[in-house]
């Protein structure tokens, strides 16, 4: 069967630990996963309930064509044992479609529930991620890893943050920084029933209402439950936070923009954020380094080919640390 | 800047020529010819340091395509330069404070108008060495900034080259 080539996007993250040991995310990796040879050993079940499971499948050095290897790409995936998967049967007669479970083939084997492809060079990490399987997943299991591997510099207390790149381009901007801006929709459900208020109660969700409470954390005591009188009639409700930024270090200002790197990681598209300057505004695609390329993709295993997706990694970091992107 | 340091440059020449023709203050009347040429000679130093500075600058803004190598040796520049101008600083504070010194011995011991009028040009040129020395102090305290953020870009462009090389780096057989 031949190869073909799929359009995909890969992005940037920069490994930061809490507690930075002096070794590399690609060193305390490699380190672990040379120490933990078989598969069930590196094998994490995050929900402890044995129906969801983990693991870095693959891993190798890999490099650009005639130059050394250095960068270390993995494959994390994910399955639940003995699941079914649904399949559609497609009929453009049909007034409904059948709907029929698929099993896996033979006895051992198991549907993947999505898979992370990664190349980590030194601190610094391209992801192809799949619907299913995410970035925050694939922190969630490096941490795991790292801590459970033995005499390792990552101790428990340690945490490694899969961060955003704050825009270099517009570092002149960061010293005039007047505020950070969220805003997003809030979604509500019903208080739980047996409350005993007369009137009905609706308690505020959605990741922009946790994103908001996470910011100010104690400082604000925010309501727990709205009045929902109030808010019925009020169509698509936007939560909108400016916050506002007095430093004029720019030190500080600096850092205020590598904490927002950090701190909203995992946000796609759930809400907006943007950091308005005195000169302009930094939205949140700028903070989000991504490019689409082509991956050769093998038909027979349905995953890409290591040769061709690595090296376009690391010409990808290549590119990025030329045109001064990232800090190397 | 430049046009209110020059305005400010004349109204002192100009406050001390009036003094000065007054009688109030003769020592001013006559040290103020040499005021204004030594303001002028001041103004071209200026202009001089300040293009200096502006190259650096162009320089510092256009880094991206410069080898660490390159960087250094931009840095070494800067780093001599600030020394020179330190230097000039401290010689021309010293050769001041003496003039002025001696001026103040020459009024004091006699009565003679020759002495006067010399007295009065060592006080002018006092003047002038101070505001020359303030100047290239000024100047060598932003070349010691242009050279801090040199290193910080030395470091940065040390950093993204090793980066580079270590992407780059031939296997073994083929390098």
């Amino acid at each position: 069967m031949n190869s073909q080539s799929k359009r995909k996007a890969i992005i940037y993250k920069k490994a930061v630990f809490t507690k930075p040991s002096g070794a590399t995310l690609q060193e305390l990796l490699k380190c672990a996963l040379d120490k933990k040879k078989k598969v069930v050993s590196r094998r994490e079940d995050p929900q402890g309930d044995g129906l969801y499971f983990r693991l870095i499948n693959y891993f190798g050095m890999h490099g650009l064509k005639g130059a050394t290897a250095n960068m270390l790409g993995s494959e994390l995936l994910a399955y639940e044992p003995k699941a079914d998967a649904s399949a559609v049967e497609i009929d453009p007669n049909a007034t409904r479609l059948a709907v029929n479970s698929v099993h896996p083939p033979q006895k051992n084997q198991e549907f993947l529930d999505g898979t992370v492809y990664f190349g980590v060079l030194g601190n610094h990490l391209v992801i192809l991620q799949s619907r299913s399987l995410r970035t925050i997943d694939l922190e969630h299991h490096i941490n795991w890893l790292l801590r459970n591997v033995k005499d390792s510099l990552f101790d428990s207390e340690n945490y490694v943050g899969l961060s955003d790149q704050e825009p270099k381009s517009k570092k002149a901007m960061f010293k005039d920084v007047r505020g950070v801006k969220v805003s997003g929709p809030v979604q509500f459900k019903s208080a739980s029933p047996g409350t005993k208020e007369k009137t009905a109660m609706l308690i505020p969700t959605g990741n922009a209402w946790a994103a908001v409470k996470a910011f100010l954390g104690d400082a604000v005591d925010f309501p727990k439950e709205l009045d929902a009188d109030e808010i019925l009639n009020s169509g698509h409700l936007m939560v909108s936070l400016f916050l506002k930024w007095t430093s004029r270090d720019p030190e500080a200002c600096s850092e205020l923009m590598s904490n927002i790197g950090y701190n909203m990681r995992h946000i796609d598209n759930e809400i907006e954020y943007s950091v308005e300057t005195r000169t302009g505004e930094i939205k949140k695609d700028e903070f989000k380094l991504k490019t689409p390329i082509n991956i050769v993709w093998k038909p027979d295993s349905g995953q890409p080919s290591f040769d061709d997706l690595f090296p376009k990694m690391l010409e990808w970091l290549d590119t990025l640390a030329s045109e001064d992107k990232i800090d190397v | 800047m430049r046009k209110r340091t020059i305005l400010g440059c004349l109204l002192v020449w100009a406050g001390g020529f009036a003094l000065g023709d007054k009688g109030v203050v003769p020592l001013f009347g006559d040290a103020s010819w040499a005021i204004l040429g030594a303001l002028t000679a001041a103004m071209t130093s200026i202009s001089y340091f300040q293009r200096m500075a502006a190259t650096d600058i162009a320089e510092l803004l256009d880094l991206k395509g410069l080898e660490p190598h390159q960087l250094k040796t931009l840095n070494g520049r800067l780093e001599s330069r600030r020394q020179l101008l330190e230097f000039r600083f401290y010689v021309l504070l010293g050769v001041g404070a003496a003039t002025g010194i001696l001026a103040a011995i020459l009024k004091i011991e006699s009565a003679r108008l020759f002495w006067h009028v010399v007295a009065a040009m060592g006080f002018a040129f006092i003047a002038v060495q101070l505001f020359l020395g303030i100047l290239i102090l000024i100047d060598a305290n932003a070349v010691q900034r242009f050279s801090r953020d040199l290193k910080t870009k030395l470091t940065e462009q040390t950093a993204k080259y090793d980066f580079r090389q270590k992407i780059h780096a031939p296997a073994k057989g083929h390098a």
